[in-house]
C-alpha cells in the first residue's frame, strides 16, 4: 500500500514544491519591504508596519487563507485556492522575515554603523560594507526555521481544493481507508523536503562563513 | 537529592519518548491484537460504561453543532439510541469530531467504538470497514445557486460552471458521469462546500440529499435540482472489521430501530429532523 500510494503523492509533490518555493521567495522580498518601513525615519510608516506585523502574526494563517478565498469571493474577487493560499503565506511569513532581518541588523548594532560613518563612509556604504555581511550570517539560522515552517504550512492549502501532497493523501485515504500507511508515506515525504531545505541552508551558512 | 531531579526527569522523558515511538509503530498491530486476543469491543464498551463515537460536526441535519457548540442531528440521536440501548442512558456517550477522511482512521485505530457521520455504504469502503445494515436512506443531490440559472443536470454539464465536491472518490466518479464538462473544486467538509457555493467560488455542490435539502430549506438563495445523482443509497454505522460480536450487536440495534423494539424512538428522531415518518419497512408496522 505504501508503494502504491507513492506515485499519487509524488504528483502532489510538484504542487507543494511550487507553492513552497514561491512562498519562500516572495516572503523574502516582502520582508525586505517591511523591514525598510520598520527602520524608516518616518514615524507613520514605522507604526503602520508594526501594526501590520501584529495583525498578521496574531491570526492563524488558515483563517487568513479562508478570508482571501471565501471572503474576497463574496466581494466579487475570486482568487484560486493556490493564489489565496500563497497570498496568506507570503503576507504572514513576510512579516516574520522582516523581524528576522531587523534582529540581524540591530544585533550588529548602531555603533558599528557610526564607526563606519566616522571613517567617511556614506550611510548606504556603511550598511553595505559593515552591517550587511555580518547580519546575513546572523539571520541564516532563524531563516532556515522559517523556510521549514513555510514548507509545512503549505499543507493547509489542501482545505482550499489545491491538489498538494496533503490533498492527495486525503483522497487516497478516503478511497482505501489505509490511513496509517498513507500518513507514514506523507510524513516521510515532508521530512525529506524539510531536511533538503535545512541542508541547503546549512550549505549556505558554510559558504558565507557563518559556521566556525 | 535535588541535583538528581533534572537528570532523572530527563531520563524519564527520554524513556517516554522512546516508548511513545514504539507505541506509535505498534499501533495498528496492537489494535488487531485487541480483537484477536478474545475480548470483543462489546465487553470493552460495557466495562468502560460509555460509548466513544466518531462523528462529523459540519453535516446538517445529520451531525452538526448548534450555536453553543453542542452536537445535534439525526445521526447524533441514532448514536444516543445505541447508548440508551446499552446503558439505559442516552448521555453515556462521548463524541469525537472527525472530518470526511478522518472517519476511517478514527475507527480503525480503535479510538472510537464506531462511527456515524452521514456515511454512505459503498463496496470499496466495505473492504476496509464493517457496516451495519442501513439506518436511513440516502442519495446524492445537487444544490445550486438560484441566480446561476441551472435547472437540470444537463444545464450543469457546462464548462462555465464549477461544482464543489467532497474529498472522496465516489464524488469524483459521479462528477465524471453526470457533469464531466463542469469544473470541480474539492473540500473536506460539507460546510466548506456550502461556503464555496454561497460565496460564488462554485455555482453548485453535490452532497447527500438530506444535507442539501437542509441547506436549501434554510437559505432561499439555494435550490435543489429535482433529479438524484444515481439511485437511492444507504447510510450506515461503520466500525473496525473483524469483531463479529460487536458488529452483530450494532447491526441488531439498528434493525431493532427500523423494524422492532426501538422503532418508536427511531421514528420520533426521524420526525424531529425530517418532518415525516420513516419510509415503511413493514406495511403492517404502526406508524
Amino acid at each position: 500500500m505504501m508503494a502504491r500510494a507513492m506515485p499519487v503523492l509524488l504528483d502532489g509533490l510538484a504542487v507543494t514544491l511550487e507553492l513552497s518555493a514561491l512562498a519562500i521567495v516572495l516572503s523574502l522580498i516582502w520582508g525586505v519591504v517591511l523591514v525598510l518601513g520598520r527602520l524608516s525615519h518616518l514615524r507613520p510608516l514605522r507604526l503602520a508596519c508594526a501594526g501590520y506585523l501584529q495583525l498578521v502574526r496574531n491570526t492563524p494563517v488558515l483563517v487568513q487563507m479562508y478570508f482571501f478565498y471565501f471572503g474576497f469571493a463574496m466581494a466579487g474577487l475570486r482568487l484560486s485556492g493556490f493564489t489565496a493560499g500563497l497570498l496568506a503565506m507570503v503576507l504572514q511569513n513576510g512579516g516574520y522575515m522582516s523581524e528576522i532581518y531587523r534582529a540581524g541588523i540591530e544585533t550588529v548594532g548602531a555603533r558599528q554603523r557610526e564607526a563606519g560613518l566616522a571613517l567617511g563612509m556614506r550611510p548606504f556604504e556603511a550598511f553595505q560594507i559593515v552591517i550587511f555581511p555580518q547580519a546575513v550570517r546572523l539571520v541564516l539560522p532563524p531563516m532556515t526555521n522559517q523556510f521549514v515552517a513555510i514548507v509545512k504550512d503549505t499543507a493547509l492549502v489542501s482545505t482550499l481544493s489545491v491538489a498538494d501532497m496533503m490533498f492527495r493523501a486525503r483522497l487516497l485515504i478516503d478511497r482505501t481507508a489505509a490511513a496509517f500507511e498513507i500518513f507514514a508515506d506523507l510524513t516521510l515525504m515532508y521530512l525529506v523536503l524539510t531536511a533538503a531545505v535545512a541542508l541547503l541552508m546549512r550549505a549556505a551558512e558554510w559558504r558565507l562563513g557563518a559556521v566556525d | 537529592m535535588q541535583d538528581d531531579l533534572p537528570s532523572q526527569a530527563r531520563r524519564r522523558s527520554l524513556t517516554l519518548g522512546i516508548g511513545g515511538l514504539a507505541a506509535a509503530a505498534a499501533l495498528p498491530a496492537a489494535a488487531d491484537a485487541q480483537t484477536a486476543g478474545g475480548e470483543s469491543r462489546l465487553e470493552t464498551v460495557t466495562k468502560r460504561g460509555k460509548l466513544l463515537v466518531a462523528t462529523s460536526s459540519t453535516t446538517p441535519p445529520l451531525c452538526y453543532a448548534d450555536k453553543d457548540g453542542t452536537l445535534i442531528g439525526f445521526d447524533i440521536d441514532i448514536a444516543r439510541i445505541v447508548a440508551k440501548s446499552m446503558f439505559g442512558d442516552p448521555e453515556k456517550i462521548e463524541f469525537q469530531v472527525v472530518d470526511s477522511s478522518g472517519r476511517w482512521p478514527a475507527v480503525l485505530s480503535g479510538r472510537a467504538d464506531f462511527g456515524i457521520a452521514s456515511t454512505t455504504i459503498y463496496p470499496d469502503r466495505a473492504m476496509r470497514v464493517a457496516f451495519t445494515t442501513r439506518y436511513m436512506d440516502s442519495g446524492q443531490s445537487v444544490l445550486v445557486r438560484k441566480d446561476a440559472m441551472i435547472g437540470s443536470l444537463g444545464d450543469l454539464n457546462d464548462p462555465r460552471f464549477t461544482v464543489a465536491d467532497l474529498s472522496n472518490p465516489q464524488m469524483a466518479d459521479r462528477a465524471k458521469r453526470f457533469f464531466p464538462k463542469a469544473k470541480l473544486l474539492t473540500f473536506d467538509t460539507a460546510s466548506a462546500m456550502m461556503l464555496a457555493v454561497k460565496t460564488g467560488q462554485a455555482q453548485a455542490m453535490q452532497m447527500d440529499t438530506p444535507v442539501v435539502d437542509w441547506y436549501a430549506h434554510n437559505d432561499e438563495t439555494f435550490k435543489v435540482l429535482p433529479t438524484l445523482l444515481g439511485n437511492v443509497q444507504n447510510n450506515a454505522i461503520f466500525m473496525k472489521p473483524g469483531d463479529f460480536t460487536w458488529w452483530l450487536y450494532l447491526d441488531t440495534v439498528v434493525k431493532e430501530m427500523r423494524t422492532g423494539s426501538r422503532y418508536d424512538e427511531y421514528s420520533a428522531a426521524f420526525n424531529k429532523w425530517f418532518g415525516r415518518n420513516p419510509p415503511p419497512e413493514r406495511f403492517y408496522l404502526n406508524a
